[in-house]
């Protein structure tokens, strides 16, 4: 992170020579300086240009990026590499030097100019040996790394642009969703008095998750930002409970002394009734530091000494009584439920989080709670807004993403709007759930949820991209009816892996879109428009209007033919002019999946029954579509293995995927449109070189600016 | 510039001391500041039941012994104004002189120590031919409805309109299967709100939902004193004051933790007052409490009334719905079936002696009333709320009515109003809104039943059922610009096939509006409307 290290060494060199030392600057100075050291020999392969600190030389047109690139090339480079050598960098734009092969948009490592350097931190297996006879400074190279990395690709479909001076987000103060909430409560207990007692607490006394409102959002859960009366006395209660059941007894010792013992700074504590000063000092840091995600402010530095303030508890009671007023005081701070983005320093415009405060919001992006133990570490050894530190701390963050990809499948997927059960008296839904024998109730379509989240993780987890989200054969059923449905004998094992997945059977089904919870009607007929619609809407981002006020039926399903199939009745009833201005987009996508019945059965063939219920016969399924109206992409596929393996390819879907995970990481109340958003250009940038979903995700903080935060006074 | 957020705690903590010599200042006090005058909060349950009263004589006070041509008005008129015609009324009291004296049929004497909170209402017209499955009682439109019904726009009930305003989504729902309650508030998706099953049943699940393991949170419950939690909340708020005045904040963040402290303020003050002092669920018996008990038994009845009435004195809940679907027919011993009861209400029972189904019917709301509304208005109306002094009787409407009106019909729908809704309700009288010059009903009701008929009862028209529904959202201090809707009487517009009519009908204010009934009862239906004052449609009752 040469550039962004060397800007800020920059910085604090003014800030030194501005005004008078003191041992803090000094300190601060030295632990940069460290950094750069560090950072010299640190393998890690990204840098973040943070040029939209200064509104100046790297306001981020393009044009200045590349006259700073080109004065250091013509200073270091152009010498050997002109007209008569070998590779002629003696170009005008940046389309000559891709077309050249010298440099890959976004992408330093895969740039030849770039990893050639002496100064480029990784062995890309090329000697670094230029420029030879002389050698880069920070500045140089940080200017021709950074012109790479904000290059846009001529011919990229990416709809979203980085401007790098774009400002970071406000971060304004928003409570933490009810899942935050209750993982970052569990997680306190759970540290306090261990794993077992806090699971015990869960399920014998106090259930937290019931106890606090559930979010309600248009979008994603973290876009819920009201707080009401509700939410006041349900967090006094829930505050009231844990520090009661922490507190109690035959627990306060074990609580107390395990926070201390994270870093007991001088303490010897033996009881709680006769806690030193150090021990109390000690508890308070320890556990604030556990329960808000960073450290408590000890000075008037920022106006706010929170120390001393919550220190008055010592003095107003003693032993149990203040160590139980003090835990609820801190459940109930604001520090405690609000993302309050406040532990900053002003740099430039803008202020840069703590090192802390950073890995708090990286947890809560991947693990809705707060950081853990090895993540404060990280946090505490590394300065997180080095490139270095960062890395690391995603690193470890993404050694195995699962509860926060696990919320974020669930809500993208509206898995809580999965119907329910209905017309299971009808002969046609026993005929079709029949076969499934025991368990078609809602034990099943809790499987169905719970498969599509876990296939999405395990997607995830196991470094596979978007193609094999859409295409993946492998089985996550292991409810016996689940599996009945999805005719596996074998149920999916706890751990899957490449070599002992259970796989769906061949020609039937194969990625998400084919799986029950995507296309379960809940009755005895399927309902191919409700299909077509969500699909459209949850993976394309296309939106279709309700029906016109004048079309009175609209929603009303076709009445049965004993001689159609369920396609053909969808087909004929909106066949007419007036509804296939819409349905010419629907159609397509809902009859793609004729293949499986309203419970997502695989069906070949279809029942057909008349009015009166009655077995009528067997016709076969016709799932082959034209995509050219639908989803504007001129293919005809047979089945929706063939449409999802299509899709999985789309611009489309790549957009769509990125605009709903930046609407659930930054809990934005609608989703973004194609706009400019560095955030959301690496993401695409990520999936349209079919990186994994672990680096989409990843990519998603990958900007300077996730590291700072605009304050608007 | 410091951040010094006055609370309205903070002013009255001010207020009690220094500030005594300060001239008061109105304007400093925000507009709903809790200590600023002694309003105590209100609270709404609406108790609906899918089976119908049948004939008049059995809920109404004077009409025992009557037939169902003459059952008398009430002796007094209140002289209409503003063109409103003249309605009758009577105290109740006069019907029932002591508490132990019998009102009707169906009440018996259970309601009589009550009668000053009571007003009982007749001549209560739907505007369309039934109330019946569309969760009309309560208004709105069921949205799982097709036809005709899919043109208008999805209204919400009464009860989910005033949970919005004073709810703060507490709302408890007791559901049955049919009639009002599934449509009302149970389909409001957007309220964490406690379910319960059925009236008396699984009220162990109930209570745990609602004071340990529920949405709801018991904050009486707290671990430590009162007092204690109390003053650290109190440190609590300095917190947030401290954050607010802090280096590193942006407005924004002011505005929201200032929003919270606001919340947070109004726990504190229920840490102290009428909550936590006087909830009482705690010596609540848990015996009457066991699963499975029906509402015929009288002690899940009175179990039931102890749990809603805790709810309310603990502030776990303001708004309560109630569907009351589920009894047991004590001849056939089983559970009553809508369909076969309400809809054959001149069947015979021979298990029943044969009776008919509006008389059995009628026993099992007797049965309902010894066990349930007895109890209910006994623990209300002995609750005192501290913060004025009233019961929570006084301070509540309890609105009682069935899915239909008389012999599963249109017009004339029960309702019982119970409680002052906090001083907003006059009651105590027995309210007769018959406008007889309109004359009786005309053409067949829903079972071919004609004035002159013997089972046809005197459905005189009266006014619009929507009125009771504007009355007691007015009564809960809802103003009309909370529940009208222009756009729902826009949408009649397009509508050419409504002729003339359409006129008026868009200037109703959503909830005035008249619905047009299922479409081959349309023209019917609003043919009708011609019988009623519409300039009337969007006024409360007048009440005496």
């Amino acid at each position: 992170m040469k550039s962004n290290a060397s800007l800020i060494l920059k910085r604090y060199l003014k800030s030194y020579l501005r005004v008078r030392a003191t041992k803090n600057t000094l300190a601060s100075l030295l632990s940069v300086a460290v950094a750069l050291i560090f950072f010299q020999n640190c393998s890690q392969g990204f840098t973040i240009d943070d040029g939209f600190l200064s509104a100046g030389s790297l306001s981020g047109a393009a044009g200045s990026r590349l006259q700073n690139a080109k004065a250091v090339l013509k200073n270091k480079c152009i010498d050997c590499h002109n007209g008569s050598a070998a590779t002629n960098f003696n170009l005008i734009s940046d389309q000559e030097f891709i077309l050249a092969g010298l440099v890959s948009p976004g992408s330093p490592s895969k740039s030849k100019l770039l990893y050639r350097l002496k100064n480029y931190p990784a062995d890309m297996g090329a000697p670094r040996d230029m420029p030879r006879g002389s050698s880069l400074s920070l500045d140089e190279y940080a200017a021709l790394s950074t012109w790479v990395e904000n290059m846009s690709d001529p011919n990229s479909t990416n709809p979203f642009a980085c401007n790098a001076s774009e400002a970071p987000d406000t971060l304004n103060a928003k409570r933490l969703t009810k899942r935050e909430l209750t993982n970052t409560y569990l997680s306190i207990v759970a540290r306090g008095v261990g794993q077992e007692t806090a699971d015990w607490m869960t399920g014998n006394y106090l259930d937290i998750n019931r106890w606090l409102p559930p979010d309600a959002s248009s979008t994603y859960s973290t876009a819920d930002s009201n707080f009401g009366a509700l939410h006041a006395q349900s967090y006094l209660a829930v505050a009231d409970q844990v520090t009661k059941f922490v507190t109690q007894s035959n627990q306060i010792n074990r609580f107390v002394s395990t926070f201390i013992a994270f870093n007991p700074s001088g303490c010897a504590f033996t009881d709680i009734s006769t806690m030193s000063i150090a021990c109390q000092d000690a508890f308070i840091k320890n556990f604030v530091l556990r329960a808000w995600g960073r450290e408590i402010e000890t000075t008037e530095a920022n106006s706010n000494n929170e120390f001393a303030a919550l220190k008055q508890e010592f003095s107003l009671a003693s032993g149990e009584a203040a160590v139980n007023n003090l835990v609820f005081r801190v459940f109930m701070s604001p520090q405690f439920y609000f993302h309050l983005n406040n532990s900053v320093t002003q740099v430039g415009p803008y202020y840069r989080l703590s090192s802390y405060s950073i890995a708090r919001r990286l947890s809560y992006i991947f693990t809705q709670g707060p950081p853990d133990e090895n993540l404060l570490a990280i946090a505490s050894s590394q300065d997180l807004l080095t490139d270095a530190g960062f890395s690391t701390a995603l690193d470890y963050l993404s050694q195995n993403m699962k509860s926060g990809i696990n919320q974020f499948a669930y809500e993208w997927l509206q898995l809580d709007l999965l119907p329910g059960f209905k017309e299971t008296g009808l002969q046609k839904f026993q005929y079709i759930a029949g076969p499934l024998g025991d368990g078609v109730d809602d034990r099943l379509r809790q499987a169905m949820k719970d498969e599509v989240v876990e296939l999405v993780t395990y997607i995830t987890n196991s470094n596979q991209g978007l193609k094999e989200l859409f295409t993946t054969n492998v089985s996550f059923a292991r409810y016996p009816t689940l599996m009945r449905l999805y005719n596996v004998s074998t149920p999916a094992p706890a751990n899957i892996t490449d070599s002992n997945a259970v796989r769906l059977p061949a020609g039937e089904r194969s990625g998400l879109l084919t799986r029950s919870a995507i296309i379960f009607s809940g009755g005895q007929t399927e309902n191919p428009m409700h299909r077509g619609v969500t699909i459209r809407k949850n993976l394309l981002c296309k939106t279709i209007p309700p029906p016109p006020a004048n079309l009175k039926e609209a929603l009303v399903p076709p009445a049965v033919d004993p001689n159609l199939t369920t396609r053909e009745r969808y087909t004929a009833a909106t066949s007419s002019t007036n509804c296939m201005g819409c349905h010419s987009m629907i159609n397509p996508v809902g009859f793609a999946f004729s293949k499986y019945n309203s419970l997502g059965g695989y069906q070949p063939i279809e029942p057909i029954f008349d009015s009166g219920g009655n077995f009528q016969r067997n016709l076969p399924t016709d799932a082959r579509v034209l995509l050219t109206a639908s989803i504007g992409i001129e293919r005809e596929v047979n089945d929706a293995l063939e449409f999802s393996d299509v899709v999985s390819e789309s611009n489309d879907v790549k957009s769509c995927f990125v605009q709903n995970f930046s609407a659930y990481e930054n809990g934005l109340s609608s989703l973004p449109g194609a706009q400019s958003s560095c955030s959301m250009n690496k993401m695409y940038q990520a999936l349209d070189s079919k990186a994994s979903l672990k680096e989409v995700f990843k990519a998603s903080v990958l900007i300077p600016q996730f590291r700072y935060r605009n304050i608007q006074k | 510039m410091k951040y010094n957020k006055v609370t309205r705690r903070m002013f009255l903590q001010g207020s009690g001391g220094a500030l005594l010599a300060i001239p008061f200042l109105e304007s400093l006090l925000p507009s709903t500041a809790w200590g600023q005058t002694a309003v105590a909060p209100k609270r709404f349950l609406s108790l609906i039941s899918g089976l119908d009263w049948g004939h008049h004589s059995n809920w109404l006070p004077n009409a025992a012994g009557s037939n169902a041509f003459n059952i008398p008005q009430p002796n007094r008129i209140l002289p209409g104004i503003n063109g409103h015609h003249d309605i009758r009324w009577q105290p109740l009291r006069e019907f029932a002189p002591t508490n132990s004296s019998p009102l009707a049929t169906i009440w018996g004497n259970s309601l009589s120590p009550y009668l000053e909170s009571i007003n009982i209402l007749r001549s209560l017209d739907f505007s369309e031919r039934r109330g019946h499955d569309t969760c009309r009682v309560l208004g709105g439109l069921g949205f799982t409805q097709t036809g005709e019904w899919t043109k208008l726009a999805k209204i919400p009930t009464i009860d989910q309109v005033i949970n919005d305003k004073i709810g703060d989504g507490r709302a408890l729902i007791f559901g049955g299967q049919t009639g009002n309650d599934w449509m009302s508030l149970a389909r409001d998706p957007k309220l964490g709100s406690i379910r319960g099953t059925y009236l008396g049943w699984w009220l162990q699940d109930l209570y745990n939902g609602i004071f340990r393991q529920g949405t709801y949170p018991d904050i009486t419950t707290v671990s430590a004193p009162s007092g204690t939690r109390r003053d650290v909340l109190s440190r609590v708020l300095g917190d947030f004051t401290r954050v607010m005045n802090s280096r590193n904040i942006s407005s924004a963040d002011r505005a929201t933790l200032s929003n919270a402290m606001d919340k947070l303020s109004d726990v504190q003050r229920s840490l102290t007052s009428l909550y936590a002092n006087q909830c009482s669920h705690k010596q609540l018996s848990l015996a009457g409490f066991s699963t499975g008990t029906a509402t015929n038994s009288a002690a899940g009845g009175k179990a039931a009334a102890d749990l809603i009435t805790a709810a309310f004195m603990c502030d776990a809940s303001r708004v309560i719905t109630i569907g009351t679907s589920f009894f047991e027919d004590p001849y056939l011993g089983e559970i009553f079936d809508h369909q076969t009861t309400s809809h054959t209400p001149f069947a015979t029972v021979a298990a029943a002696g044969g009776k008919t189904e509006w008389q059995i019917m009628g026993e099992r709301h007797a049965y309902l009333t010894r066990n349930f509304l007895g109890p209910l208005l006994q623990n209300l109306s002995s609750a005192i709320d501290p913060v004025n002094g009233k019961s929570l009787l006084y301070n509540s409407l309890v609105f009682h009515s069935v899915e239909s009106g008389q012999v599963h019909g249109w017009g004339s729908n029960p309702v019982v109003l119970m409680g002052n809704a906090g001083g907003s309700l006059s009651s105590g009288n027995y309210i007769d809104y018959a406008d007889r010059p309109k004359g009786a009903f005309e053409g067949a009701d829903l079972f071919n039943k004609t004035p002159g008929d013997p089972q046809f009862s005197n459905n005189w028209r009266g006014v619009s059922y929507n009125r009771v529904l504007v009355t007691a959202m007015q009564a809960m201090g809802l103003q009309p610009s909370d529940y009208e809707n222009d756009a729902i009487n826009k949408q009649f517009l397009s509508r050419t096939d409504l002729g003339a009519m359409n006129q008026n009908l868009t200037s109703l204010g959503g909830w005035g509006y008249p619905l047009t009934g299922d479409l081959p009862l349309k023209y019917e239906s609003m043919g009708d409307l011609t019988f009623y004052d519409l300039k009337q449609f969007r006024n409360k009752l007048p009440m005496p």
